[in-house]
């Protein structure tokens, strides 16, 4: 699954000109926390709400309605806005996309393609894929167990629930406690509880939750 | 793999009569976005920092650094928070979590365990699961086919991997770009990237993608 599937089309951009007052008034109206910020289609930076309430002035201020507005309409996104840009390409695998928002500490990113934003990727984006992944939306039978970290062990699992007429919905495997046990969780439907536990007894070291 | 697994903790918390301007450093410190609010041990509310950013005076006003002052040391965190906090049991799937977090459009929530709180599960923690579940931190060969909606499907694919040789550190499903097709990724170690590529086309799958 690369990022091109799974990024929000409708990109929000704000002109460096814009007044902060109305950027902020047009993301919380379209429900937005970031927008690139575009002139003559190229992309000069990237906004985010916390930047834009940086720089507005509070309730608590004690400022009349006609000094805010006349400071305010001086102070553009331009003045607000980072220059420095973190983007991902429309090809990337998603979960590298992931990794970025993780190690930079970003709730979203644009996406372009050939220089180009297409797209963007937000952490909701990403919620939507996990669930998916997990088979968070369908119904069926949550099973999580302990296993031993072996070359082999994720295929075995597989062909025993499926030999024993299991279909999954979900699977996942994830870091057990320690660096020799991991933890693998699916979603199955065409298969009892009961019976996982009897196919899987030899198989797994423990069965941490079934559901 | 439930909340309680990969949430946060221990747990950040601030007081009703905190002033504002002490919380923003904190949390900047602490590099947190949101912190429950606790009163005699019972949490009372919800803090983020868009919450205490929309309260705080912007460089943009002209007051004095001593009038801010005086204003800002009058506002404390209980002006500010959210009241109702939406909360999520320790023993709760994880995707569950996403699941709440994408419907709600929040970035994180408090993790319960017996009425008290134990934890915070955030969009990070949430990203570091994904990043898990696809063995994005690990190297190797990462493939993506396209199978059909029926028994046995990831059984066969992971069964003609191992026998290759492969070890499959990875498998993550999603709905394909066809009806009644999923994707899915697996992410091999142990072999190069021909033998993965011939190790699937011998299942007579499509392959999507591979890298």
């Amino acid at each position: 699954m690369l990022v091109g599937e799974r990024m929000s089309h409708r990109v929000i951009s704000v002109p460096p000109e814009m007044p902060v007052l109305e950027a902020l008034a047009m993301f919380r109206k379209s429900q937005i926390h970031r927008a690139p910020v575009m002139k003559d289609g190229k992309m000069l930076g990237i906004v985010s709400e916390v930047d834009l309430l940086n720089a507005s002035p509070s309730q608590v201020t004690t400022l009349s309605v006609w000094e805010i507005n006349h400071l305010m309409s001086k102070v553009t996104v331009k003045q607000v806005m980072s220059k420095k840009v973190i983007s991902t390409e429309i090809g990337t695998p998603i979960e590298e996309a992931a990794r970025i928002m993780v190690d930079a500490k970003i709730g979203g990113m644009p996406v372009t393609r050939s220089g180009k934003v297409i797209g963007m990727i937000t952490e909701t984006d990403l919620f939507k894929v996990f669930m998916e992944m997990m088979g968070a939306r369908e119904e069926g039978l949550r099973v999580s167990v302990l296993v031993e970290e072996k070359p082999g062990q994720i295929a075995r699992v597989s062909r025993l629930i499926s030999d024993a007429g299991g279909n999954f919905l979900g699977f996942g495997s994830f870091a057990g406690p320690d660096a020799s046990l991991m933890i693998i969780t699916f979603k199955v439907t065409g298969i009892k509880k009961d019976d996982v536990k009897k196919i899987l007894g030899k198989e797994v070291k423990k069965f941490l939750d079934i559901r | 793999m439930l909340v309680g697994e990969r949430m946060s903790h221990p747990v950040i918390t601030v007081t009703q009569e905190m002033p504002v301007h002490d919380v923003l450093a904190m949390f900047k410190k602490d590099n947190i976005r949101r912190a429950p609010v606790i009163k005699d041990g019972k949490m009372v509310g919800i803090v983020s920092d868009s919450d205490l950013l929309n309260a705080s005076p912007s460089l943009a006003t002209t007051l004095s650094v001593w009038e801010i002052n005086s204003l800002l040391s009058k506002i404390t965190v209980k002006h500010v928070m959210t009241k109702k906090v939406k909360t999520i049991e320790v023993d709760t799937p994880i995707e569950e979590a996403a699941r709440i977090m994408a419907d709600l459009k929040i970035g994180g929530m408090p993790v319960m365990h017996k009425g008290k709180i134990v934890g915070m599960i955030t969009a990070t923690d949430l990203f570091k699961v994904l990043l898990e579940l696809t063995g994005a931190r690990e190297k190797g060969v990462r493939a993506t086919i396209l199978i059909e909606d029926k028994l046995g499907e990831i059984a066969k694919v992971s069964k003609s991997i191992a026998e290759a040789g492969g070890n499959i550190i990875a498998v993550g499903m999603y709905a394909g770009p066809e009806v009644g097709k999923w994707g899915v990724i697996f992410k091999v170690l142990g072999i190069k990237k021909e033998a993965v590529k011939a190790a699937l086309e011998k299942t007579g799958k499509k392959l999507v993608d591979i890298r």
